[in-house]
């Protein structure tokens, strides 16, 4: 596995796959079994955010950050002040951490694991749990972050519909990588598209289909084919067109590349 | 001891506010380091590794909270109880070293919180530390003699009595609280057995005095803290090696 300099990078896997361990590896709490980890810098700037939180429920959001600063050894209140305006945070800042609804804790556990200037984030399943409008304005805040900082940002996910935005997938399973590029590319080699063909009856279309595309019968009515190209479903539907009473056509998902490769359905 | 002679409430009273307060510098203690098991439980301990911070600090923390606690809780306690019977006995500490007792309880909460810590080195979830708590909880009042009488106690747990560091505490509280007593109250004679049977002295041979019990419990609070930084610094070593 390679992660670029500044580079959005998602590590995708059902659960159980190894991804929180992949993570633990890349921070060094962890020691691989085999192969090793090197990163340019011999000893970077990293921030994380972890599958369960670990910011202290009883503290308002500013002391979290205040302590975790003190932590690191350093004291810069305006370094506070200003991760808490990029994330959005400063309006409670003095409510306690666990009075805050998911959406804004995940908020400030990124502005924590800011602190720092890190080079790399990590972020371990960093919108598990969020209701839609919160995952895309937490996505939106990574996407902000790396193009600003020229931040590399590494995250775990099991949502296919995020790791459809970011630059570089790698799919995991039992430990092993399974598959990797850039969603477009993992779509194309692993995802089929589906055209459905309804009509009074499967085998009469079938006959009047080409062979190479190896339609399959669903139902007495219903015929499944996996064209290659829009062109090659236009055709497909050009040479039924008399029998044909209704179709659909859907393309290639992630989710169907990630069935493909892991033989599982995600969730 | 039944009402035969003047003074005996009192006697008690003070009895139990010492066994109380040194089972107060047990459990308290044990209460605020069950945050280290919780940290390392839910990985937060993980976290704070990240920050570059070292591990003698990070359990400085977790000593030093704890022993903080402990100590305000034994005021809240003392300054309740001694309200309390200042109000139903009319219990009054005349001539009474309250600079000693604050002095007893910042070492009790110290030596209490080093043992706890040693006693939880190994622990690493919750449900098994509110098992220890529990019983840690129970056995700390019986070995301090604070339910009962530690000479009532049979022989081998007398034995036991003498490396618990929380009973020489209690023996510094009761002689501090008693001993102006023990010698208004009680002929000569049976001063000694009485100082034995109550744990107001513990027995090493012979009584020890205050100055001795003293020189014992700061011993005992040197040795639990060689033991707590010698095994720490080796699971730290352990830790270093399965990160390399």
């Amino acid at each position: 596995m390679k992660i670029e300099e500044g580079s959005f990078t998602a590590i995708l896997g059902p659960n159980g796959a190894g991804k929180s361990t992949t993570i633990a590896m890349l921070l060094g709490l962890l020691r691989p079994s085999s192969g090793t980890i090197t990163y340019q810098n011999s000893k970077p700037r990293i921030g994380v955010v972890f599958q369960n939180s670990v910011l202290d429920a009883e503290l308002s959001v500013k002391e979290n950050l205040q302590v975790r600063q003190k932590m690191t050894g350093t004291k810069d209140q305006a370094e506070i002040l200003t991760v808490m305006k990029r994330l959005g945070v400063s309006e409670f800042a003095k409510k306690r951490y666990g009075r805050l609804s998911g959406g804004q804790r995940r908020r400030v556990d990124i502005a924590r694991a800011l602190l720092g200037q890190p080079e790399i984030l990590f972020l371990d399943e960093p919108t598990a749990g969020l209701d839609i409008q919160t995952r895309q304005a937490i996505w939106q805040v990574l996407g902000e972050l790396r193009q600003q900082d020229n931040l590399t940002i590494v995250l775990t996910t099991h949502y296919l519909e995020e790791a459809d935005q970011s630059e570089m997938i790698f799919i995991i399973d039992q430990g092993q990588l399974i598959a990797h590029g850039s969603a477009t590319s993992l779509k194309q080699r692993y995802a089929k598209n589906q055209l459905v063909l309804e009509g009074t009856d499967s085998e009469t279309l079938k006959r009047l289909i080409p062979e190479e595309l190896e339609p399959v019968v669903i139902t007495d009515q219903q015929l499944l084919v996996n064209p290659v190209s829009t062109q090659q479903a236009i055709q497909c539907l050009l040479a039924v067109q008399s029998e044909l009473q209704h179709f659909e056509y859907r393309e290639g998902t992630l989710d169907d590349a990630f069935i493909a490769l892991t033989g599982k359905e995600m969730h | 001891m039944g009402d035969n002679f003047p003074g005996h409430t009192q006697f008690l009273d003070c009895w139990l506010i010492s066994g109380t307060l040194a089972i107060t510098g047990i459990t308290t203690t044990l209460s605020v380091l069950s945050q280290k098991t919780e940290d390392y439980e839910t990985k937060t301990s993980q976290d704070f590794t990240l920050t570059g911070i070292s591990s003698f600090k990070l359990n400085g923390g977790y000593l030093l909270s704890a022993a903080f606690v402990g100590f305000v809780m034994q005021m809240i306690v003392f300054a309740v109880m001694y309200l309390y019977f200042h109000l139903v006995d009319d219990l009054q500490l005349t001539d009474f070293n309250f600079g000693a007792l604050v002095g007893i309880m910042l070492l009790g909460a110290g030596v209490n919180a080093v043992v706890n810590a040693v006693l939880i080195l190994f622990v690493r979830n919750r449900s098994t530390l509110s098992a220890i708590s529990t019983i840690v909880g129970t056995v700390s009042g019986f070995l301090v003699g604070a339910y009962i009488p530690i000479g009532v106690l049979p022989e081998a747990a007398q034995w036991v009595v003498k490396f618990t560091p929380g009973a020489y505490v209690a023996a510094l509280f009761r002689q501090l609280f008693l001993k102006n007593d023990l010698e208004k109250l009680f002929p000569a004679n049976v001063r000694q057995e009485l100082a034995e049977q109550l744990g107001i002295q513990l027995k090493w041979g012979r009584l020890l005095d205050y100055g001795q019990t003293l020189l014992v419990t700061i011993g005992l609070f040197g040795l639990f803290l060689v033991i707590l930084v010698t095994i720490e610094a080796g699971l730290n070593a352990q830790r270093q090696r399965a990160k390399a």
